[in-house]
């Protein structure tokens, strides 16, 4: 079950984001690569917590994305788009 | 004069039983007139065509029947004493009560210097009718009988006599006191203990407004420090009517149309109101809050007149030139005049004149507004003043101008003065804030008040903001359809409009609008994102309520709040004051408190109130003193001498965790010196000890995937770490000033209320620091409150706690400071909140449930003898039409049988034959295999059936099954359904046959339930026949697509009549147990004897909708029987669907078409359509009806304030069975006991139950009953807990802290019980009266004994008296009774025993025999 491509990636996390935020993102415009999770999704600290916990749920410890999160700085998170949890998860499986 | 304060104020007028629902008819523009009940005066009074004294040519006016309550227990009265005594004086009473605590006096009353002033007229009240038809109509009744039928024989005279005298009311000293009308004063100083002077004053119509003058007259000379000034009336007796019909006065049109150019005349109303005055400086001082300013009065007469009954021109214009006068103030600067306006022709001709002649002709500007309350209660004679006084304070307190009615053809007068009379409410707008109150009575009596908004008559200046606030758009809308039609075209500061369906766009450009479409479309709520709110149905529809939440220290530093100080127009506190250099944990804290005030104080300034307060940690201290608990007065010295830096411990630590307090809790294992600290939500809490345990309990749980980071405070604050640095806390929170807080606040310590007893508030509040915060069991336990909005009161992250601990319930959380952005961005935040809260519907506090008081008896209705005595024979009989007629009785009567057997039986034969089954179905059933799931239920699990929980308990109950969620039977019919399209993908269900519900599915504890689904197919197509093993089944017919809708055939009911109560109160006022999640009702009624109607926003929980049309059927049954009120559903016949399940808050029309109704049953038909096209028709829905009589409906719906048991007049209490059916008994049981109790019930044999029961609950409401009676407050039966010492004898425990002893007997279908009052103990005993045997006699008594039976005594009587009196000594002293004869019977009156030297009180009744004593306690 590995998402091998961007696309396949991308709409796991869009998946996993409405799992977690609601049907309602999605009535804002498509989920992209550039989709920032502060500024555009406005995503708060405990949806962050509970995406993480998709994601391992999903992906399993191949994907640390607790690890990852805590090489970044507060501003970085908050800068953080889509594209590159995408990026990471490619990188990861 | 000086200027007098209102500074509390209560009503009861037509339409309204309290001073909310008062403002909310003005506001609202409520006609409350309504056609004279038949208890006040007898139909046989009306008669348009007749001219006579005693028939009256109108019959509509203002009514307070239903809403007349009266609560002898809190004012000290003798129930039995409310029936005679006169109703007006009780509800003087009870309303001057509440203008106190409205005040906030209660508790601190100068009553030394308190004094009452009412006006009341001389008419014939109820009281004194009655005791005129006792006294006087019975002697005449009587004398006539004597003179019509002179061989009438005394005893059947005086039997008929009796009869008219039973009918007329209980007699008594109560009764004939009415006649003294100063009562109506004296005994609200008597019952109230003031000691100022106390009297009536009559000045007609003005009364109320002369005994206001009294009132500021007594302030002003310094005699009162408080006064209670108001007016009562409540009299519709028929000679207070003819008096109206012969003066012409009333209107033939029926309708008060007051400055109309068609009004004829007025309607005559009722009511009370009072007003609580104090000085404005002494108001001011104390802080009180102030609804209005009296600056001025005047009081004329007309001296000669034409008539008394014309008023005259000269004397009204005096009285408005005296008010004015003495108010200094200028009476071109008036914004509202509440007139006399009493719609007669004359009457209102004359005070248009003078309000032209005083204030002159219209002005260019706004026109100040004109109105009369009469318009909407009718005239309330010497209570129509206070009716006004009242509707103006509240006008300029709400700064809100409301309506007068009927005036829709302005008299051509009106355009001669400066006002104008409007049809809607509307905002006061640049008018001044002060207004004129007039009232002029009969006989030329004239009263003007002059009164102003307690901030000055200047309309208050709105401080600009500094740059360019974003505007606002607001809508409303009764559906979503009717929201998105008026969208597009709405401008942003427009009316909103009205309904449940609202939306709120902050900034609402064109990308937004369109984002709103979109959203209105999908028809879901939507909560803040992109500035933009959303629902269907408010929240607070549902009847959810709003919580204020305070947040702990946080890391970030407090936002800048100059801005909103500014616009408060207060000073920034010192402790906010904008600083770069960080703040230490110290003024960390102090930040956290002010701005806890700040924002609370803006919120309230905007009308945003909270029904309760609750904290994070230390935010539950800013939660203390924003609620009251903590008083204003103290609270600075309080918050300051908490020191928060000294929370510090050295060394210790914190870390936030990324998981629940289960996995941190696990991730302790084997560490010293750490411990969880904070349960903050399912995805967030907080460790606390020394730090290289901290630090590894991080890194164990990154390893396992969990984020983690160590916080830069050092306190062991909330661990055991804590304890050694109590000591100076426990000494400040030990001397913690308390008072009773104006809201409630609860402690995420115990995750319950604050307790009402100091000590123990005390005690939790030292307890908070030490043990963890709860904030996730808090939160679950507000929700289970009916909390579902929450609002933060600071920095923090209790919005996202919120959000996290309640995935999948409905709710609101929004902070009310913003994290980023200048000081205007938190004026932009409040913003926010007060748009998001508008949506919800909790921009106007909602009215407290009224608590059920018993209702004052009003009217004095026709004797009727009702067969009291049997009729006299006059004359022949006549011919009797009967066929069997002339027959023996027993022949006739069996003939009679016969024939009505043949024709029933002929009837079935037909009935048969039409319902003759269909040929059987061609194609044989394939059934297949079962398939099995499995599926877990708990009110963790699934939240909304927190909402569906059969019985409510004290607020924070400890104990969910107490509550007893039970799982509805249509969500039930949900997951068989879900079950079965599992089965069978791609399907639809297209029906649901055959459905069953077999017995309660309660969820808690939790439980693992299997639903067994089984594949078949018939003629009719495929079907899975569903198995929710044990608890109900069902049949669910499977299609490629649901079949076409057909028309609607749920034809309209015949006599359509409104519910009486509305939607909002069907929850509120809680005939449904529902709560926010299962409250989808939104329209109810009409309804008749067919059926009812009604509208539902469709319910998020699984099988809401369903429930709710289930609910529809539920309060038909309610609405028309009066015994076994609750029904259940059991079982449907078949729910046919022609579509989708409708989408969360969509609108759903429901019609029930009942078609059987019996004692045990009812069955109906339902219909639920979607804007016109049938979603869903339920044929055969049969609810099973639960027997269960009036007292029994009372202990349902309020159990906190109603008891199944009787407290006799000896002082024991009794109770005898209200149910028949196994069924009802074990719904009384669930009500009363809790778990534990429960498990004993559970260990009685089957045998023993019964009287067990009844033994507990007679223990129960004696204790109860016992607490209500020394002032306790609401107690519910599982407060008071019951059990048994090894001996057998029984103990309770109350929550309030009550130690009481008690004892109980049983016997037959009776239970008593005794509480032992001021540290006795009680003995009682119950025995059935019958023959003993002579064996019986020789244990029990001694000869002696047996000689000891007074003369009058029946045997059986004596030695079950002396029996049940032997048992009575035995149980009070604890032992048992092992030689009766011991316990020997030394003296016997007809209703005492000695005893052993005990004196035992002993009652008959009926055929049982009560014995009981009180022994002091051993010295």
């Amino acid at each position: 079950m590995t998402d091998a491509t961007t696309p396949e990636i991308l709409a796991t996390v869009e998946r996993l984001l409405i799992e977690v935020v609601g049907d309602e993102l999605t009535l804002t415009g498509p989920i992209t690569l550039a989709t920032s999770f502060g500024g555009d999704l406005e995503l708060e600290s405990i949806e962050f917590v509970a995406l993480a916990e998709q994601l391992h749920a999903h992906y399993g410890a191949r994907v640390d994305f607790v690890q990852w999160i805590s090489t970044k700085e507060l501003d970085q998170i908050i800068a953080l788009t889509v594209g590159d949890l995408v990026a990471f998860i490619a990188a990861a499986t | 004069m000086p200027d007098v304060a209102i500074v509390g104020l209560a009503a009861v007028f037509p339409g309204a039983a309290d001073a909310a629902a008062y403002w909310r008819n003005l506001v609202g523009g409520v006609d409350a007139i309504t056609t004279v009940p038949a208890t006040r005066w007898d139909p046989v009074f009306y008669d348009p065509a007749a001219d006579a004294v005693d028939r009256f040519y109108c019959r509509r006016g203002g009514f307070i029947d239903g809403h007349a309550g009266f609560d002898p227990v809190a004012y000290g009265v003798m129930p039995v004493a409310v029936d005679g005594a006169e109703p007006d004086q009780l509800l003087a009473l009870e309303v001057a009560g509440r203008a106190l605590a409205d005040a906030a006096l209660t508790d601190r009353l100068p009553r030394e210097r308190t004094g009452v002033i009412l006006g009341r007229g001389g008419y014939l009240t109820a009281g004194m009718a009655r005791l005129s038809q006792r006294v006087r109509s019975a002697e005449q009744l009587d004398t006539t009988l004597a003179e019509l039928v002179p061989g009438l024989a005394p005893s059947v005279r005086a039997g008929i006599r009796a009869a008219f005298a039973t009918q007329a009311g209980q007699p008594g000293p109560e009764a004939a006191i009415g006649l003294v009308p100063n009562l109506a004063a004296s005994r609200i100083a008597n019952r109230l203990d003031l000691h100022g002077p106390a009297y009536t004053v009559d000045a007609a119509c003005a009364s109320s407004l002369v005994a206001v003058d009294q009132a500021c007259a007594e302030l002003a000379r310094g005699r009162c420090d408080v006064v209670l000034a108001g007016g009562v009336h409540v009299c519709h007796d028929v000679t207070f009517w003819s008096v109206f019909t012969q003066l012409g006065a009333l209107s033939r049109a029926q309708q008060i149309r007051p400055f109309d150019r068609r009004a004829d005349g007025l309607l005559i109303g009722e009511g009370a109101g009072v007003v609580v005055l104090k000085r404005r400086a002494d108001a001011e001082r104390d802080g009180d809050r102030i609804y209005a300013v009296i600056r001025g009065v005047g009081v004329t007469s007309d001296g000669r007149a034409a008539t008394p009954m014309r008023p005259r021109l000269s004397g009204q214009v005096a009285a408005l030139a005296q008010a004015w006068r003495e108010a200094a103030c200028d009476p071109r600067e008036v914004g509202m005049i509440e007139a006399h306006g009493t719609a007669t022709p004359a009457g209102d001709g004359v005070e248009l004149a003078a309000l032209a002649e005083f204030f002159g002709g219209p002005v260019n500007g706004p026109a100040p507004i004109l109105g009369s309350v009469k318009s909407m209660i009718g005239h309330a004679m010497p209570a129509a003043g206070i009716a006004g006084l009242i509707k103006t304070a509240l006008a300029l307190h709400h700064d809100t101008l409301p309506p007068s009615l009927h005036c829709d053809e302005p008299r051509p007068e009106v355009a001669t003065t400066r006002f104008q009379v409007r049809a809607a409410a509307a905002p006061w707008g640049d008018l001044p804030r002060r207004a004129g109150v007039s009232a002029f009575g009969f006989g030329g009596i004239n009263a003007h008040v002059v009164v102003e908004a307690a901030a000055g008559a200047q309309p208050p200046r709105r401080r600009p903001r500094p740059t360019t606030a974003p505007a606002t758009l607001r809508l409303a809308a009764p559906t979503v359809a009717a929201l998105l039609a008026r969208l597009d075209d709405a401008p942003a500061d427009g009316d909103p409009g009205a309904g449940p369906a609202r939306l709120a766009l902050l900034d609402p450009t064109a990308e937004r609008r369109a984002l709103a479409r979109k959203v209105i479309e999908r028809g879901k709520p939507w909560r803040g994102r992109h500035e933009l709110w959303f629902t269907p149905a408010g929240l607070a529809h549902a009847g959810g309520t709003l919580a204020f939440v305070c947040p702990g220290i946080e890391v970030v530093q407090p936002p800048d709040l100059t801005a909103v100080a500014a616009a408060l127009g207060v000073p920034l506190p010192p402790a906010l004051a904008p600083t770069d250099a960080p703040r230490d944990l110290e003024h960390q804290g102090l930040a956290v408190f002010a701005l806890g005030q700040l924002l609370d104080g803006a919120l309230r300034a905007r009308g945003l109130t909270p029904a309760l307060y609750a904290g994070h940690s230390i935010g539950e201290w800013t939660a203390m003193v924003a609620s009251g608990l903590i008083p204003p007065a103290a609270a600075a010295d309080f918050v300051g001498g908490l020191r928060p830096g000294s929370l510090e411990v050295p060394d210790v630590v914190f870390a936030a965790v990324g998981c629940g307090a289960e996995v941190a809790g696990a991730a302790l294992a084997g560490l010293a010196d750490v411990a969880v600290s904070h349960d903050n939500c399912p995805h967030q809490s907080i460790v606390c000890g020394r730090h290289e345990a901290v630090v590894e309990v991080v890194r164990r749980l990154a390893a396992r995937g969990v984020l983690g980071q160590v916080l830069p405070f050092r306190s062991g604050f909330h661990s055991p770490l804590f304890t050694d640095y109590l000591a100076p806390h426990r000494a400040h929170l030990g001397a913690l000033p308390l008072a009773t807080p104006r809201t409630p606040v609860w402690s995420a310590t115990s995750c319950a209320p604050y307790p009402r007893d100091p000590a123990a508030v005390r005690a939790l509040a030292i307890l908070h620091l030490v043990t963890p915060v709860r904030f996730r069991e808090l939160v679950l336990a507000l929700v289970a409150a009916g909390v579902r909005g929450f609002v933060q009161l600071g920095v923090g992250s209790l919005v996202n706690f919120v959000d996290d601990t309640l995935r999948g319930v409905d709710h609101l959380a929004i902070a009310a400071s913003a994290d980023k952005g200048d000081a205007d961005a938190q004026l932009t935040q409040l913003d926010r909140v007060a748009a998001a809260l508008w949506v919800e519907g909790w921009d106007q506090p909602l009215a407290a449930p009224v608590r059920p008081l018993p209702r004052l008896s009003l009217g004095v209705p026709l004797v009727r003898l009702a067969g009291a005595v049997p009729p006299l024979a006059v004359g022949d009989r006549g011919d009797v039409a009967a066929p069997l007629a002339g027959l023996p009785a027993p022949i006739a009567a069996a003939l009679a049988d016969v024939l009505r057997e043949a024709t029933d039986a002929s009837r079935a034969v037909v009935a048969a034959y039409a319902a003759a089954p269909s040929p059987p179905p061609a194609v044989a059933p394939t059934p297949s295999a079962p398939a099995v799931t499995r599926l877990r239920l708990g009110v963790d699990t699934h939240p909304a059936l927190l909402d569906h929980c059969f019985y409510r308990q004290p607020p924070g109950w400890p104990e969910p099954a107490d509550r007893f969620p039970v799982v509805p039977m249509t969500m039930m019919l949900e997951l068989m359904r879900a079950a079965a399209l599992a089965l069978a993908p791609g399907r639809v269900a297209i029906a649901l046959e055959d459905v069953a519900a077999l017995r309660w599915l309660a969820v808690a504890p939790p439980v693992e339930v299997e639903l067994r689904c089984r594949l078949a197919a018939d003629a009719a197509g495929e079907r899975v026949e569903v198995e929710l093993v044990g608890y109900a089944r069902a049949t669910v017919r499977l299609a490629a697509a649901y079949p076409p809708p057909p028309p609607p055939r749920t034809a309209d009911l015949a006599s359509p009549r409104p519910a009486p109560v509305d939607a909002a109160r069907l929850y509120a006022d809680r005939w449904m147990f529902h709560g926010p999640a299962y409250a989808g009702v939104t329209a109810l009624g009409p309804l008749d004897d067919a059926g009812i109607d009604g509208a539902i926003t469709t319910p998020a929980a699984t099988g809401g909708l369903l429930d709710c049309s289930g609910q529809l059927m539920g309060y038909w049954v309610m609405a028309r029987e009066r015994i076994d009120r609750l029904a259940m559903p059991i079982r449907i016949g078949r729910i046919a669907l022609f579509g989708d399940h409708p989408a969360a808050g969509t609108v759903v029309g429901c019609r029930v078409r009942f078609t059987d109704t019996t004692a045990v049953a009812v069955r109906a038909d339902h219909e639920l359509t979607v804007d016109g096209r049938v979603w869903c028709r339920i044929d055969g829905w049969e609810d099973r009806r639960f027997d269960s009589d009036e007292v029994l409906w009372q202990v349902l719906q309020y159990p906190e304030h109603h008891a199944l048991a009787e407290l006799t007049a000896d002082g024991y209490a009794v109770v005898t069975e209200h149910w028949r059916t196994v069924a009802s008994r074990e719904l009384v049981m669930r009500r009363y006991l809790g778990v534990r109790e429960r498990a004993d019930h559970d260990a009685v044999g089957p045998r023993g139950r019964r009287a067990w029961l009844l033994g507990r609950i007679a223990i129960k409401d004696a204790v109860r009953r016992h607490r209500w009676a020394a002032g306790a407050g609401p107690l519910f039966p599982v407060e008071v807990e019951v059990g048994n010492h090894a001996d057998g004898r029984p103990w309770v425990t109350v929550t309030d802290g009550a130690a009481l002893a008690v004892s109980v007997a049983h016997k037959d279908d009776q239970a008593v019980a005794l509480v032992g009052a001021a540290g006795t103990t009680p003995g009682i005993d119950l025995e059935r009266i019958e023959p003993r045997p002579a064996s019986f006699v020789a244990v029990a008594m001694t000869p002696a004994e047996l000689a000891r039976r007074p003369a009058a005594e029946e045997v059986d009587a004596w030695l079950t008296r002396a029996w049940a009196g032997k048992e009575a000594v035995g149980k009070a002293r604890g032992t048992a009774v092992t030689d009766p004869r011991r316990l020997a019977v030394t003296a016997a009156t007809a209703d005492r025993l000695t005893i052993d030297g005990v004196t035992v009180y002993t009652r008959r009744d009926r055929e049982h025999m009560v014995a009981w004593t009180w022994l002091e306690p051993a010295p």
